[in-house]
């Protein structure tokens, strides 16, 4: 059942992209394998470049380039086949069996062996780094097939076989970088530049432009003039302030979103956002739209739970009208609550993010009408994630939470009772057992269904005040084309052309 | 002779003491201050567990002193560490980036003594006059500017208007040594133009408090020509506080370079030292902290050193 749904989505989806490269074949054609471009970045891949150990969002959306699964999403969010050529997954769900593409070269020459495919599984089980993987039941290899058993059945599997294959005689991946995508690492200068040149034994479809030099860009604050003075072509998450200034200029702003959910995380266990009355009054106080129109001249989407919009399988819009500004019910929530006159609290803001600094300051007003004071505490990075992530030291803060794969569960586990990454402290017991039955169900439309209950819970008990998915922009020299936003956060060098 | 050489032991001994305790401070103050390098590696994906594995694998649940014993005594064999997040050596990590610091250091500190020597002699020749005021009027704003607004500044009009250098163009100079100086001197401007203003202000009225002393007036009751007196003895007298202080200002520019490195966006030890602090990266932010004070106590004694030459005076017998 579940494999069948699976070929029918990837047929659907070489038909189309089948249709669209042959929309653009004319203009693509002219463009052979040369050429180079220069993208800024706004940090260096400082989690070093170990696949499997690395966490930063901006290491990764890089990695992609250079790193494949055995499965790899596409930019509509489907999940194809890449080192498997094929797999199929038996109705009980239990025995995934992945054949592996044949003349699957590393960048290094050698061949991908099914035994390449079986270490790198191994070793993310040995060293936890893929939580999902402490399923597996076991692994086992044949010439060119690789047979993987599940302990219980989970259709969210098949997305953390994303996870990157890279040979086992590489002793330190940290420093050797050999994988098998479209790009090949070349050399990296610390802080200062990584070049990445197209891999021509690639098997799949060859990326059109020869070299890509990733520049490090530490100074937001000289992003535009590097990409007027022509010393950056592509850059992306530009703030609409920049975006305005690019107007009129050789570059292409173009418009997506950033795949977060971003809200004001409440700590569900300390006084007075214990009580479900006080988080809903929150929730009455604040308008969304307010939000957007200071921060980024009214883009994004509105949000009413912990789903983002490109979602569209869980994203439930109506849940957006679930508090709609209200000072009057806010107030009388609060009196409620027993505090008729107000209270105090600290929202704890990482003050590198400015969009989360900007959205912190306007919540601040909107909680002024209902007489709740909030006080804004700027923090280092490293901070927020010592203290408020891991410690759960902290009243309230602002901040995005992103999904690594597009599973719902990457974005729902965090809210079952007693989880650790349940850093808001969130608990209920409608919530733990809606999950529950989302995980151990094998079928799709049940599943999805369980999850929108979970997102109706954590919208109706307040677990947080939710306001928006971001929007992003990329500033793209015209002289380029091709750039492709994904529902995840990674960068495709490999769809860029030359015009 | 001997008391000289008592003298450069004394301050060698000086020397080394305080590279112990600066060392000291910089391991104690990564102790104190918040923020955890495990925690910065594992992100969103940190849970206790996994952060008490990483910091065991990195050797950090090990009591503070014996830590600091392990890493004084791998500097003493001429180990610096390993970087958390490059995973290479730190010494060939600071190693690439040292020629960019010191050629911009150097770069200013030429331009400092080119402009502010000679000016600062001409303004003292010509005090109360309009030439002296003017400059003395323009010394004060320029000294006032901090060097990254000027940094701004510069990039704006040479980058952006007049298009004379590539703003972000930053050339390494593995690539070409050329374009790489070329690059560098619009920064090492705007780090050298505050400095030209104190130095000539300082200069000219070093040179107008010893013209009038006694000395000054037997030289010229011995027929001298106001030049040769300025140059045979007044300079050589008022250079002493300029040559202190031109040894703090190329300290200063090296630490000054840091902010400017950020505005023109080069790569150097100033981003290097900043990255690695905010992701509690030790061994490579202690190497570069401990590798400044160093130049700056180097620098210092190298000072004491030219000052006992001018002057044999200074730290003397007693």
């Amino acid at each position: 059942m579940r494999s069948k749904r699976l070929i029918l989505g990837l047929v659907l989806v070489l038909m189309t992209s089948a249709i669209a490269l042959g929309g653009c074949q004319g203009d693509k054609a002219s463009a052979s394998l040369d050429g180079q471009i220069t993208i800024g970045i706004p940090q260096d891949l400082e989690d070093g470049l170990d696949p499997h150990v690395v966490n930063a969002a901006g290491t990764r959306e890089i990695l992609f380039n250079v790193y494949e699964g055995l499965v790899k999403y596409d930019s509509q969010g489907n999940l194809n086949d890449a080192i498997a050529e094929s797999h199929v997954i038996s109705d009980d769900g239990l025995t995934y069996t992945f054949k592996i593409r044949e003349g699957v070269k590393f960048h290094d020459g050698s061949d991908l062996k099914t035994s390449d495919v079986v270490y790198s599984i191994n070793r993310c089980i040995d060293g936890g780094y893929v939580p999902g993987f402490a399923n597996i039941d076991s692994v086992s290899a044949t010439d060119n097939e690789v047979v993987i058993t599940l302990k219980e059945a989970n259709v969210d599997f098949l997305a953390d076989m994303t996870t990157a294959i890279i040979p086992e005689n590489n002793t330190d991946p940290n420093t050797k970088v050999i994988g098998t995508g479209p790009y090949k690492f070349v050399n990296r200068v610390p802080q200062e530049s990584i070049t990445l040149e197209a891999f021509d034994q690639y098997y799949g479809e060859m990326p059109h432009i020869k070299t890509v030099n990733l520049k490090i860009c530490a100074n937001p604050d000289a992003i535009v003039m590097e990409l007027k003075g022509g010393s950056i072509d592509m850059i992306a998450r530009v703030t609409s302030t920049q975006a305005a200034e690019l107007e009129g200029s050789d570059f292409d702003v173009l418009e997506g979103t950033m795949n977060l959910v971003q809200a004001l995380y409440l700590n569900n266990n300390v006084e007075p956002f214990n009580d479900v009355r006080v988080r809903q009054a929150l929730c009455y106080a604040v308008d969304p739209q307010e939000i957007m129109d200071f921060v980024s001249d009214g883009k994004g989407t509105e949000i009413g739970s912990s789903m983002f919009p490109s979602f569209g399988k869980y994203y439930d819009a109506s849940l957006n009208d679930t508090y709609n500004q209200d000072i009057e019910k806010a107030k009388a929530l609060l009196a409620e609550a027993g505090y008729p006159d107000g209270f105090e609290f600290s929202i704890t803001v990482p003050s590198n993010y400015t969009q989360h600094v900007d959205t912190a300051q306007v919540l601040k007003e909107q909680f002024k009408k209902i007489g709740v004071t909030a006080n804004i505490e700027l923090v280092e990075w490293d901070s927020w994630l010592n203290d408020v992530y891991i410690g759960r030291q902290f009243e309230s803060t602002v901040i995005g939470v992103d999904a690594s794969t597009l599973t719902a569960s990457k974005l729902l586990d965090r809210f079952v009772t007693g989880r650790d990454n349940n850093f808001v402290n969130f608990s209920s017991a409608a919530y733990d057992e809606a999950y529950n039955n989302a995980s151990i169900t094998t079928d799709d439309a049940q599943q999805t269904a369980y999850y929108k209950e979970c997102l109706t819970i954590l919208s109706n008990e307040a677990a947080n005040v939710y306001i928006q998915d971001l929007p992003d922009f990329v500033a793209i020299n015209n002289k380029f084309g091709g750039y492709e936003f994904y529902p995840l956060y990674v960068q495709d060098y490999s769809k860029l052309y030359i015009k | 002779m001997k008391s000289n050489l008592i003298y450069f032991a004394k301050k060698l001994l000086v020397m080394i003491v305080t590279l112990i305790a600066v060392s000291f401070l910089v391991f104690l103050a990564f102790e104190i201050i918040p923020g955890d390098v495990a925690v910065s590696q594992l992100g969103t994906e940190a849970t206790p567990e996994r952060v008490a594995a990483l910091r065991h694998e990195l050797g950090l649940d090990r009591p503070f002193l014996v830590r600091y014993g392990d890493w004084i005594l791998s500097y003493i064999k001429g180990d610096f560490g390993t970087s958390y997040s490059y995973h290479i050596p730190v010494s060939s990590m600071i190693a690439q980036k040292i020629p960019i610091t010191l050629a911009m250091s150097l770069i200013a500190f030429v331009i400092t003594i080119a402009i502010s020597l000679p000016l600062g002699v001409e303004m003292a020749k010509r005090v109360g006059s309009k030439v002296d005021k003017c400059v003395y009027t323009a010394n004060q704003v320029v000294m006032s500017v901090p060097e990254f607004f000027l940094g701004i500044i510069i990039t704006y009009v040479f980058g952006l208007v007049l298009h004379w250098f590539k703003p972000g163009g930053y050339v390494s100079y593995n690539v070409s040594f050329g374009r790489f100086i070329g690059y560098l001197i619009f920064p090492s401007i705007a780090i050298a133009f505050p400095k030209i203003a104190m130095t000539v202000k300082l200069l000219r009225s070093s040179i107008i408090t010893e013209s009038k002393k006694d000395y000054v007036r037997t030289a010229y009751s011995r027929g001298n020509s106001t030049t040769q007196v300025l140059y045979k003895h007044v300079l050589r007298n008022a250079m002493i506080p300029v040559v202190t202080f031109l040894g703090m200002v190329f300290t200063n520019m090296i630490a000054g370079s840091i902010v400017v490195e950020q505005v023109f966006n080069i790569p150097g030890l100033g981003r290097i030292l900043l990255t690695s602090i905010s992701n509690r990266d030790y061994p490579v932010t202690q190497a570069i902290i401990l590798l400044i004070a160093a130049l700056v106590i180097v620098v210092n004694f190298i000072v004491d050193i030219i000052y006992h030459i001018l002057d044999p005076r200074v730290g003397g017998d007693k």
